[in-house]
């Protein structure tokens, strides 16, 4: 049986409504903006949050760097925007964080930022 | 283009004509590296000055790379670029759209002081094992180059 042509037109205009659909949602990375961060971690204060506090409320951080100068939490984003470094009942297509905090040599959180991996 | 691609593409264009002949579409559509969370920019890595920027500064930009090497005197950072779509049209069925994504790599090389020394951007072949080749092979040569000629 031979395709008829409205049948292929057909096809071929729903492959490129697809296409369309897909290139129009593709988002750009992006350094989430520091008043996000403060928001939903409202206790880091950069120059006034310690390492004791960050490790108390945040438990162990995912990566350490620079003789642990540098620490980065994974922190997820639920369905309704809350961050955590809990994954809790975020699924695997939630949204993923870097939550990277400097100390100064002292143990006072120098600088942060939250970077959005997925 | 080694032989091995080439015979992917002759199988891969042999295979679009017999499916286009029985009303079956599959076109490939190349489009410019775009979109994925997570993408570090040429444009992002043109802000990271050699011998300024720190390893610190880096991190806190792009966050932790996937991998690290020699007491992290290498970070390479892994994501995804879309190349293109798959559009694929089957007739009486409907039709559907499928990225054709490849790895992208970033590598950095740090000095023993933790400053930025040197980077590179590498892809991934769309075909072979050897994912990551290149990017050893960049360390390698860094090894060689960091030993410089022999009196």
């Amino acid at each position: 049986m031979r395709p008829k042509l409205p049948a292929l037109i057909g096809s071929l205009v729903a492959a490129l409504a697809t296409l369309l659909l897909a290139s129009g949602c593709a988002q750009h990375a992006k350094v989430v903006a520091p008043e996000i961060v403060n928001e939903q971690f409202r206790f880091l204060r950069d120059g006034e949050t310690t390492q004791h506090e960050i490790l108390a409320r945040l438990g162990e951080p995912r990566h350490l760097f620079e003789r642990d100068r540098v620490v980065v939490y994974l922190v997820y984003e639920d369905y309704y925007g809350h961050l955590s470094v809990d994954r809790g009942n975020v699924d695997e297509n939630g949204r993923l964080y870097h939550l990277v905090i400097q100390f100064t040599s002292e143990g006072a959180m120098e600088r942060h930022s939250l970077i959005r991996l997925q | 283009m080694r032989a091995s691609e080439r015979l992917i593409v002759c199988v891969g264009l042999a295979l679009i004509s017999a499916g286009a002949v029985s009303g079956c579409i599959i076109l490939p559509v190349p489009t410019p590296a775009h979109s994925g969370v997570g993408v570090i920019t040429e444009e992002a890595v043109k802000s990271l000055t050699p011998e300024e920027t720190t390893r610190a500064e880096v991190l806190l930009l792009f966050g932790a790379p996937a991998n690290r090497y020699e007491e992290d005197r290498f970070f390479v950072y892994t994501f995804e670029r879309t190349h293109g779509y798959l559009l694929v049209g089957l007739a009486y069925v409907g039709g559907g759209a499928a990225p054709m994504k490849k790895v992208h790599y970033l590598a950095l090389e740090f000095t023993s002081t933790g400053r930025l020394l040197r980077q590179a951007f590498f892809e991934q072949p769309w075909f072979g094992k050897d994912r990551d080749g290149a990017v050893q092979q960049w360390m390698k040569e860094a090894h060689e180059s960091s030993k410089g000629p022999d009196p």
